[in-house]
């Protein structure tokens, strides 16, 4: 066997989540390598070409702000931007944008090529190298990983993201391939099998993608035109609107009618879901037109869109079509949409089944409970999304240096970022499906506002060592601005053209038909600052009283987080417990009584029974007070 | 959620004894406490020495109670917190309406064993009674699964369970447009829709607070104690009541208390008719002893039942049945002339005892003068009307409707109401912002039957709308 020399950290899959995780491996200063099994497939995105969307364009931002490369590389490729829900209040702004897919791949590989201390490395890993400890058989770590070609790479952490590859299969009507994503190959060399051997819980998922449709067999002008935004806000904070202005392409928008459901209707019987072929659990959010036809039949059409794949090619990706029924119904139903009466199929749309973990099964720093220096992130954990999967490559990536360099893990948590909700979820609820990251999922949400990421994580991205001291000066000095104006306005009168004052300024500021614009006008001394910063302390003083609420409700969240479950205790002996509540604490194993409160099935009296049996055990006692 | 909030409780042991102990405990146990005593400043008073002070409804300016009120500074007590004990007059109606404005100002309601357990937390008590605690909440637990079974709260919790289903279905409207907002064909849920949705649902929590009185009276029964001179008739008037009431009379079994009630059926209220033993045992015995009885019995009731002799024209009441009323305090009572089968002019009696009471302003005023014959049973449905209006929500009674029977549901509803107001308030604002307190009180409402809204939204949104890619 070929012995490589191997690297501190090992991660194994090259997508969204594993370019997160190995780049800042490799920034810290690690010796890191990715393999992924092709390199064509690096950072792809084999469903939809955006990146953001709500909740989403939260994760973006946060992952910016701690320092990870999503938000730098879309803000590079992206093609087309919009800010969505301005209607709205500022807590659910969200930024999407349309992706130049190729070029993203391409961006992000450059990227990973130049970082020093990284290799890039097209291999299928297909066993990872567990040593057990002579003292202690219970205790189990990482020692390396071999890859399919028989090589062994020692390693000290290793990553899993393997997304939707490992052990895939891709279904359009009778046809199925033992393919991953896109066609590309899967990896069936035998991790699944050796992660098994391992005692991870491994469960089958399945997810889907419509088909890809060649741009010159649309009638566009049959459709409505979906234009970006004129100014464009970017992901980064180190990048600036003009910085990354540029040319923006169209999206269109069409509909489904009665004689497209007729058609799908009809072959039902030819899809695999329906005709019992595929038993991976789907998203609820993500259902294929065949289940949207059967679940909501009364519905007379379904929104769909014409997305571009990227600028220098044709091809359409057909969003709120994703099927798995066979090419030649997909063709057919295509072609009773308006614009698309003569439409050619490029890529078939498909359903792909792929194995993943349990994440009950996980740490919240997402190191595996059983084995020291394992860790994963992304579809394999549970989630779905590009976004999800990046946030989580990153916590991964992070946490596995800062273990290794003796640190405390990434401070990520319910009130402090959409990424520790989501880990949250993962590791405390765990999910019957890919999880997708709502802003409706966050309790803190008006805190954890994309407009505020910045705020909220660059002092932890500056502690972990990913945000350089330049950038960090400047944020530092961006919200020394932000707490001058804010303090200005709660002082400073407004005063109208007849000299009359109205009272402060932060008072007329908290009235709905008032904003900071225009107030300009009563506002004379008003010193000219960014929008960034003047548009934070005018949220600040306007939603003033349920920002307070929300703090206060973060300060009891706190408390019990800070309340620490031994690792070891033993539920069984705790009188009291219901049965339901005893079985979900043994397994999940939560850190603090607050993630133990967030079980499903854990109720209040159990968390009182909880509470009095932790201050009993006299080390635990003593750190309460 | 769990919440490291202000408590309070009835401590000393429901209906025992003359004085009860309500305990608050807690950081804001001074404050709150403040509020209902005349803006007092708890901090700045010598630490576990007791004050007299009086206790008024800090919103609507009532007085309740006038009490012994011992404030202790933490970590000085027995939680370790900020503590304020007020001793009160016992009985079920006052100690209630104190335990409300408690939590009207901020507190909430301990759950059981909660004391105990910020004692432990706090290093306050000896291990070895843990066990104990354990057996008081698992025994609380038990007790509001069974409470939970009884018929009257299954009503409430089906009439809850569909409020907070409304909220939750408004929350994944507005919810699923602003995870969603790419969707053009899903319905939107206007501004004013949301407001006159909230105020539908504001109403009906309304209706359901306005049950609780009574719903709470229900439960518990209405303590009534009966009192009269010897030989005035109280005797036969108790033996008459038992014999109408048209339910089980049941002693409450296994007590060494001295006052003895026994619980009766007056045409569909619950009464519990306390010292019953001491008024069969004193009825003949011409002491003292029986009228230091009766105050015990006065401190203890929700309504004063005076038995009085008949009084001609121009008389007055005799002093012993002047000091008895005057001993009825601040009580609501009622003033039954007896025998009056015995009487050509009843009517004129009973004017003449109103007349004479009105006449007399130090004396407390009765909520009225009814005539009565324990012997023939005249007037006893006139007592029974003139009880079920003071005390019941008359048609909650007639509509069988969803009653709260606790505090703890009360304390819910009522957090329910602030977060509904707050919407209404926030009238204008973006919705998401409206969320916040939509959440809260669907949250609220779902202590009641023990659900979280969270998930259930957006299980709502999926099973509800057709979305994705």
């Amino acid at each position: 066997m070929y012995q490589d020399q191997g690297a501190d950290v090992v991660v194994i899959g090259g997508g969204h989540a594993g370019c997160e995780a190995a780049l800042a491996a490799a920034r810290l200063g690690f010796s890191t390598i990715l393999f992924a099994i092709s390199l064509d497939s690096i950072a792809q995105m084999p469903c939809n070409p955006s990146i953001g969307g709500t909740s989403k364009g939260h994760l973006v931002r946060e992952v910016d702000a701690l320092g990870g490369e999503m938000g730098k590389n879309i803000d590079k490729t992206y093609i087309q931007s919009r800010m969505l829900n301005t209607a709205k209040g500022p807590a659910v702004h969200s930024l999407r944008a349309q992706a130049d897919k190729f070029r993203y791949k391409e961006e992000m590989k450059r990227t990973l090529e130049r970082t020093p201390n990284l290799r890039v490395r097209q291999n299928e890993i297909v066993r990872v190298d567990v040593e057990t400890d002579p003292d202690d058989l219970s205790e189990r770590r990482v020692i390396g990983v071999e890859t399919a070609t028989g090589a062994y790479y020692p390693c000290k952490r290793a990553i899993i993201c393997t997304g939707t590859y490992l052990n895939a299969r891709c279904i359009h009507g009778e046809y199925e391939t033992f393919t991953g994503p896109n066609g590309s190959q899967a990896a069936r060399g035998g991790l699944t099998e050796n992660l098994a051997s391992l005692g991870l819980p491994l469960r089958r998922f399945k997810t889907g993608t419509p088909a890809r449709v060649d741009g010159k067999t649309l009638d566009l002008d049959e459709m409505t035109v979906q234009n970006g935004d004129p100014k464009v806000v970017p992901f980064s904070f180190e990048n600036t609107s003009e910085e990354i202005a540029r040319e923006q392409i169209p999206c269109y928008l069409t509909y489904t009618n009665e004689e497209t459901h007729t058609v799908i209707r009809q072959n039902l019987h030819r899809s695999p879901l329906y005709g019992g072929v595929i038993h991976g659990v789907g998203p609820r959010y993500c259902p294929s037109i065949e289940d949207k036809v059967v679940r909501f039949a009364d519905k007379e059409r379904h929104q769909l869109f014409l997305e571009p794949e990227g600028e220098n090619t044709l091809e359409y990706y057909v969003q709120g079509m994703s099927s798995s029924l066979p090419e030649d119904v997909q063709r057919d139903m295509l072609r009773t949409i308006p614009g698309m009466h003569h439409v050619e199929i490029m890529r078939t749309g498909y359903a792909i089944e792929y194995d993943c973990i349990d994440p009950l099964y996980l740490k919240n720093t997402l190191e595996i409970k059983t084995i020291q220096g394992l860790y994963s992130a992304g579809q394999f954990n549970g989630s779905s999304g590009y976004e999800e999967a990046a946030a989580q490559g990153l916590i991964a990536g992070l946490n596995a240096v800062l273990s290794l360099q003796g640190k405390e893990p990434v401070k990520v948590d319910r009130t402090n970022s959409y990424i520790g909700v989501l880990i949250d979820d993962l590791v405390t609820k765990g999910t019957n499906e890919p999880y997708r990251m709502m802003t409706s999922r966050a309790e803190y949400r008006l805190m954890l506002r994309q407009d505020n990421a910045d705020l909220r994580l660059t002092e932890e991205g500056h502690r972990v060592g990913l945000i350089p001291e330049e950038r960090y000066q400047k944020f530092l000095q961006k919200k020394q601005m932000i707490d001058q104006e804010e303090a200005r306005l709660k002082v400073t009168r407004g005063i109208d053209e007849d000299g009359h004052s109205h009272g402060m300024l932060s008072e007329l500021l908290k009235h709905p038909e008032h904003t900071y614009l225009s107030l300009a006008a009563w506002d004379k001394e008003r010193p000219s600052l960014p929008e960034e910063v003047w548009q934070q302390a005018e949220i600040r003083i306007k939603y003033e009283g349920y920002i307070a609420r929300e703090l206060q409700q973060i300060e009891h969240f706190h408390k019990l987080e800070k309340r620490q479950i031994p690792a070891d205790l033993d539920y069984a002996k705790i009188e009291g417990l219901r049965l339901e509540a005893r079985q979900k604490l043994a397994n999940i194993r939560p850190t603090s009584v607050g993630q133990a409160s967030r079980i499903s099935g854990v109720s209040p009296a159990d968390i009182n029974v909880l509470l009095v049996y932790l201050a009993r055990l006299p080390k635990e006692g003593k750190q309460d007070e | 959620m769990y919440q490291e909030a202000t408590i309070c409780a009835l401590s000393s042991p429901a209906g025992t004894g003359g004085v009860a102990v309500i305990r608050v405990s807690g950081p804001e146990a001074f404050s709150i406490c403040g509020k209902l005593m005349g803006k007092t400043d708890f901090s700045s008073l010598p630490s576990h020495r007791a004050i007299l002070r009086k206790i008024k409804d800090p919103q609507k300016g009532e007085l309740l109670d006038e009490a012994l009120v011992l404030p202790m500074k933490g970590p000085g007590t027995f939680t370790g917190e900020d503590t304020v004990e007020i001793d009160c007059h016992g009985g079920m109606y006052l100690c209630r309406r104190i335990l409300e404005a408690l939590i009207a100002s901020g507190c909430h309601m301990a759950a059981p064993g909660e004391f105990t357990r910020r004692a432990f937390m706090n290093g306050k008590m000896d291990l070895t009674k843990a066990e104990a605690v354990m057996d008081l909440i698992d025994a609380g637990t038990r007790y509001s699964l069974k409470a939970a079974s009884s018929q009257m709260e299954g009503r409430l919790f089906k009439e809850a369970n569909a409020l907070r289903d409304e909220l939750i279905r408004m929350l994944a409207d507005i919810e699923v447009n602003i995870d969603y907002p790419e969707y053009d064909d899903l319905p939107e849920i206007s501004e004013n829709e949301i407001q006159e949705k909230t105020k539908e649902i504001l109403q009906k929590v309304e209706t359901l607070l306005q049950s609780a009185d009574t719903g709470m009276l229900l439960r518990d029964g209405l303590k009534v104690s009966l009192i009269g001179l010897p030989n005035v008739g109280k005797s036969s008037l108790l033996n008459r009541l038992l014999k109408e009431e048209r339910a089980i009379v049941t002693d409450i079994p296994g007590t060494t208390r001295d006052v003895i009630s026994e619980k009766m059926d007056l045409g569909g209220i619950p009464l519990k008719l306390l010292d019953t033993a001491g008024i069969r045992e004193t009825e003949d015995v011409v002491e003292n002893i029986g009228v230091e009885r009766s105050y015990k019995a006065i401190r203890e009731s929700d309504l004063v039942l005076l038995l009085i002799s008949v009084l001609q024209g121009g008389e007055s009441l005799p002093p012993e049945e002047v000091r008895l009323i005057e001993s009825v305090e601040d009580k609501p009572y009622l003033i039954l002339v007896n025998k009056v089968d015995q009487l050509d002019d009843p009517e004129e009696t009973v004017s003449c005892v109103k007349a004479w009471i009105s006449s007399r302003e130090n004396l407390p005023k009765p909520l009225a003068v009814l005539p009565i014959s324990a012997q023939t049973g005249e007037g006893i449905e006139t007592l029974e009307k003139t009880i079920r209006e003071a005390f019941f929500n008359e048609e909650l009674l007639e509509n069988n409707a969803p009653m709260v029977t606790n505090l703890r549901q009360k304390e819910a509803l009522i957090r329910a109401k602030e977060a509904l107001l707050r919407v209404c308030a926030g009238a204008g604002l973006p919705e998401d912002l409206l969320t916040i307190d939509l959440s809260e009180a669907a949250d609220a409402i779902g202590d009641l039957i023990g659900k979280s809204a969270r998930d259930d939204v957006i299980e709502n949104i999926f099973s509800r709308f057709c979305l994705g890619k």
